[in-house]
């Protein structure tokens, strides 16, 4: 028996919560949102750190914070949606013309199910590029994982990857990493980067590793991998324009684990042909930088697929829509603005030899020159300000819990604490228990490290059921 | 000290297949060593996984006879090993019109070793069986096959033990008396203790060790150098590969079939793999691969298919070849199945590379029936009778008793086990279940190995799709806790030593 659906949206991740609020709220209701894992927000759930709603919201929200505000929106809007189940395949069903032109194969616990749609939102987000397209040389040890992976082992499971790393390639997640690790105690050794240009976002170059000392070395690469059974070292080495070696530059660094952050794939390959009614959206379609623009893509593409129900209810043809390519371009030129920036920037720094400061305000990361000159915006010369007289960051982290779902809870302070107690505050952080129920705001401790500024959970821990450890 | 009849050192494919053919004969006890925490983990499991036809060895060998013998009638031990088995047929692709004459010989040399369905075809045919325009002309060979070599291992280890077969994982032989019967030394790997088993015929099939092993006993004629091979794995989105092995003409010099083009039994294709000896004294297990190899790995890959330039590669690995030939001498040399004249009553195996997967089963055979007669000999012609069927309850000395984790865990076939009824899907990439890693858990328990990483992914190909793990390795090793209270700070990933974690954030 197959159930009929106007949409099914694939991934309740922003992009996919997005969507399906948008349809509510355009009273397309005969909808449902298919999430594999047991719990909504996608990749949100295990970022922790913040930056998330600058553009959109003008706020600065952690990712569990960021995916709670959609969670709620999906409440109100009451979406119908399904946790744990995983879908196999799109497809176009066999024979004849029909108003249900996707075919979705979702698996859940009890089995198989099938789907009829008139429309698909893909929202099934991007995989991390590994080892095999990367084309690292080597041994193949334990200890070596995707960024992603590394932040999801910490970040939802309480698991160290590793105790002291190379981190290949500066993509945002590699540097957050690099933070997250540092900040646990654990040690980051470098950064190596293939191109000339760091991949992240200037405000994770300066937040992440230069905060902590961490060297980042463009134009390197890890060129071999030793340990038989856990990563015991690598060897990084410099490359000219061409990618050839250049010859001296090897070095050895003693590390147990190697954490991989070379890029992000549009993750497609449930759509098993390409046929009308398919919209895709988020980081399915392209891999974003900013959660602000999946969510607002989100949007959009429910508007696209109201036009396209419209049209297909008047039994009229529907245009060639099956993709949303909104913000494609503009995304692009965003894109190259950025890099030209950074361009730019490293450009004049090597050539002045300019002391400029990195503004880290929001994504723009605007390179600041002492004498307060630079920024695109009121907020850079204010941060540089503070930063010259009193450095100050937010510090995100995660908090011991006992009896509930999750072995940790995320957690952040509620105003920038000085920069250089930083690891002095995870000391503390370290010797916090707190006690499931959890909610998302609840004061975890009053008065961190200095006066006015607490410590707060960024995301809710339930009781873990009939555990009363 | 554990006594056997016979005792096999090396749980690879053709160990297994030893012991598995060993163990269909009634009143005789066999135990197996291996020093890795599970089969396939050795040259087993790192090889193209191509059934060969048997064309490529020299008439009269032991390569030619039992290759052409395993690939004979494949299909029934396929079935009764519940393995799936393609006879994709493979093509020796010719470039030049000079390589028509290597093609003949090839051919020439395959009919005189009693190989079927061997032809040459030309560019139309050859293209069309291709699926682009691979050459000028090809020898297409009907018999060669593909399967899953991880698969086909496992299921002739689980064959053995449900015939009585008793496996011990992480058992390094150190040492090697004989006196009435053999006296081995093993090193138990997880504990470090020192453990002694006895047996009257001892059968080495220790793969890239077998001259140590021999050594240890006392004979020093062999020697194995160690030759390595990187491939590389493509994602399987690209419908447009090849489904037929696509193989160059065999450089003889070099001892290997050179570069190829292999589908793999679940629709990725291999490229590979190159061939270089390992310096002497190199660690021979070094399954690193190497950035100059596998720049070439990729340039001879588009020599037979030029759309490779655009495919993705998701993994590279290697495997080690025990050649019994040094680089100096190059080719093939031909496999050593005997009984020791020095030690009798040790069988040696040296030197099974590359037709070895494919002769496993006919080689078992061979060496059943010696072991055999050595045990008539030794125990003063008792009769041995064949098993009436390869379906016989665990014998006493049994499965139940010996491992010692599988306490928990029946005894009766595969997937019938507790909590195999949820369907949720752990692996989406290779559309693994959680039930199915589950009952795969349970499994390698039931032939006494150790849970590892690599021995779910052997069974199930659970983190063997194009996101190679980023996404399922949390989820599994959450269900390991979950379901069968796997510590997650002990879970290896292939070896021993090979720990997946660091410890926890907050502990």
């Amino acid at each position: 028996m197959r159930i009929q659906k106007d949409v099914i949206i694939i991934g309740g991740g922003p992009a996919g919560m997005a969507a399906a609020v948008s349809l509510m709220e355009r009273g397309i209701e005969d909808i449902l949102l298919l999430e594999k894992e047991d719990r909504l927000g996608g990749v949100l759930c295990q970022c922790i750190h913040d930056g998330f709603g600058l553009t959109y919201y003008r706020k600065n929200y952690t990712g569990p914070e960021y995916a709670a505000i959609y969670e709620q929106k999906m409440v109100e809007n009451h979406v119908p949606f399904l946790t744990e189940a995983t879908v196999l395949s799109v497809r176009s069903p066999q024979g004849g013309e029909n108003l249900y032109q996707s075919l979705v194969t979702v698996q859940t616990a009890e089995g198989t199910t099938c789907y009829e749609a008139k429309a698909i939102i893909a929202a099934s987000g991007c995989r991390e590029r590994g080892r095999g397209l990367a084309g690292i040389p080597g041994s193949r040890p334990a200890g070596i994982y995707t960024a992603g992976t590394s932040q999801a082992l910490m970040n939802l499971k309480n698991f160290m990857p590793g105790r002291s790393a190379v981190i290949v390639g500066s993509g945002d997640i590699g540097l957050i990493m690099a933070r997250r690790i540092t900040l646990e105690g654990g040690r980051i050794l470098c950064v190596v980067e293939k191109e000339d240009v760091p991949g992240g976002l200037q405000r994770n170059i300066q937040q992440c590793l230069e905060d902590f000392g961490i060297p980042l070395f463009t134009r390197t690469v890890v060129s071999n991998v030793y340990g038989k059974e856990r990563v015991e070292g690598v060897d990084v080495e410099s490359i000219d324009e061409t990618g050839k070696s250049i010859p001296g530059s090897l070095r050895h660094y003693d590390c147990d684990s190697l954490i991989l952050s070379v890029g992000l794939i549009p993750d497609e390959d449930i759509i098993h042909d390409r046929h009308k009614g398919v919209f895709l959206c988020g980081n399915a379609l392209y891999v974003h930088d900013l959660v602000d623009d999946v969510s607002l893509e989100g949007q959009m593409v429910a508007g696209q697929v109201e036009t396209y129900l419209i049209k297909l209810s008047e039994g009229q043809e529907p245009d060639e829509t099956r993709y949303s390519y909104h913000g494609i371009e503009a995304m692009r030129a965003k894109r190259a603005d950025l890099l030209l920036r950074k361009k730019e920037a490293a450009r004049k720094k090597a050539e002045t030899g300019a002391k400029t400061i990195t503004c880290i305000m929001c994504p723009n990361g605007c390179e600041i020159t002492h004498d307060l000159n630079g920024g695109m915006c009121a907020k850079g010369p204010e941060y540089v300000k503070n930063e010259i007289l009193n450095p100050k960051r937010t510090l995100t982290t995660s908090v011991r819990v006992t009896g509930g779902t999750l072995p940790l809870v995320s957690v952040k302070t509620t105003g920038g604490i000085p920069k250089d107690q930083m690891m002095e505050g995870m000391k503390l952080v370290s010797e916090l228990f707190v006690t499931a129920p959890v909610e998302a705001g609840q004061l975890i401790r009053k008065d961190f490290m200095e006066e006015g500024i607490d410590l707060i959970a960024t995301k809710s821990v339930k009781k873990a059921a009939g555990n009363f450890a | 000290m554990k006594h056997s009849d016979v005792l096999v050192i090396g749980a690879g494919a053709v160990g297994n297949a030893v012991a598995r053919e060993i163990s269909k004969k009634q009143n005789i006890t066999v135990t197996v060593l291996e020093k890795e925490p599970d089969v396939a983990f050795g040259i087993s499991g790192r090889n193209s996984g191509v059934l060969h036809a048997g064309f490529n060895n020299k008439p009269g060998s032991f390569m030619a006879r039992f290759c052409v013998m395993g690939s004979e009638g494949f299909e029934r031990e396929a079935e009764e090993l519940n393995l799936p088995f393609r006879r994709t047929g493979k093509l020796v692709v010719a470039r030049f019109e000079e390589d028509r004459k290597l093609l003949l010989r090839l051919k020439e040399q395959g009919e005189a070793n009693g190989v079927r369905e061997l032809r040459m075809i030309e560019q139309d045919e050859l293209e069309q069986l291709a699926g682009y325009p691979a050459g000028i002309a090809a020898l297409w060979s009907g018999m060669t096959g593909i399967f899953d070599p991880f698969q086909y291992t496992v299921a002739l280890a689980e064959a053995a033990a449900s015939q009585g077969t008793e496996y011990f994982f992480g058992r390094k032989v150190v040492s090697i008396e004989k006196d009435q019967d053999f006296v081995i030394t093993a090193r138990n790997m997880l504990d470090g203790e020192t453990e002694f088993y006895s047996t009257a015929v001892l059968i080495n099939c220790a793969g890239l060790y077998a001259d140590e092993i021999c050594k240890m006993a006392g004979i020093d004629q062999y020697t194995i150098y160690p030759c390595r091979g990187e491939y590389h794995i493509l994602d399987r989105k690209d419908s447009s590969l090849p489904i037929v092995p696509i193989y160059p003409i065999p450089n003889e010099k070099e001892g290997g079939l050179g570069v190829h083009l292999t589908p793999t039994a679940d629709g990725n294709l291999m490229i590979g793999p190159s061939a270089e000896y390992l310096p002497e004294g190199w660690q021979r297990e070094d399954y690193s691969t190497t950035g100059d190899v596998m720049g070439k790995l990729k340039r001879e890959g588009m020599e037979l298919l030029p759309s490779l330039e655009r495919a993705d590669c998701i993994r590279s690995f290697a495997g080690v070849r025990p050649k019994l030939v040094s680089e100096h001498q190059g080719g093939y040399a031909d496999f050593v199945i005997e009984e020791s004249g020095m030690v009798p009553g040790l069988i040696n195996l040296v030197g099974i590379e590359s037709p070895g997967l494919t002769a496993s089963i006919p080689i078992g055979r061979m060496v059943a029936q010696m072991a055999a007669e050595i045990l008539n000999r030794v125990y003063g012609d008792q009769v041995i009778i064949p098993k009436q069927s390869s379906t016989v309850e665990t014998s006493e000395s049994g499965l139940a008793q010996s491992s010692h984790q599988a306490d928990s865990v029946d005894t009766t076939n595969d997937d019938s086990t507790q909590d195999h009824g949820d369907q949720k899907m752990l692996c989406r990439c290779e559309g693994i279940t959680e039930a199915a890693v589950l009952a795969a858990y349970d499994r390698i328990l039931k032939i006494g190995a150790i849970t590892t990483v690599k021995g779910l992914k052997n069974r199930t190909r659970v983190t063997m799709g194009n996101c190679q793990g980023s996404f399922c390795t949390l989820n599994l090793i959450e269900l390991l806790k979950e379901k069968r209270g796997v510590d997650p700070l002990t879970l290896l990933w292939n070896g021993f030593g090979s720990v997946m974690l660091k410890g926890s954030v907050r502990p």
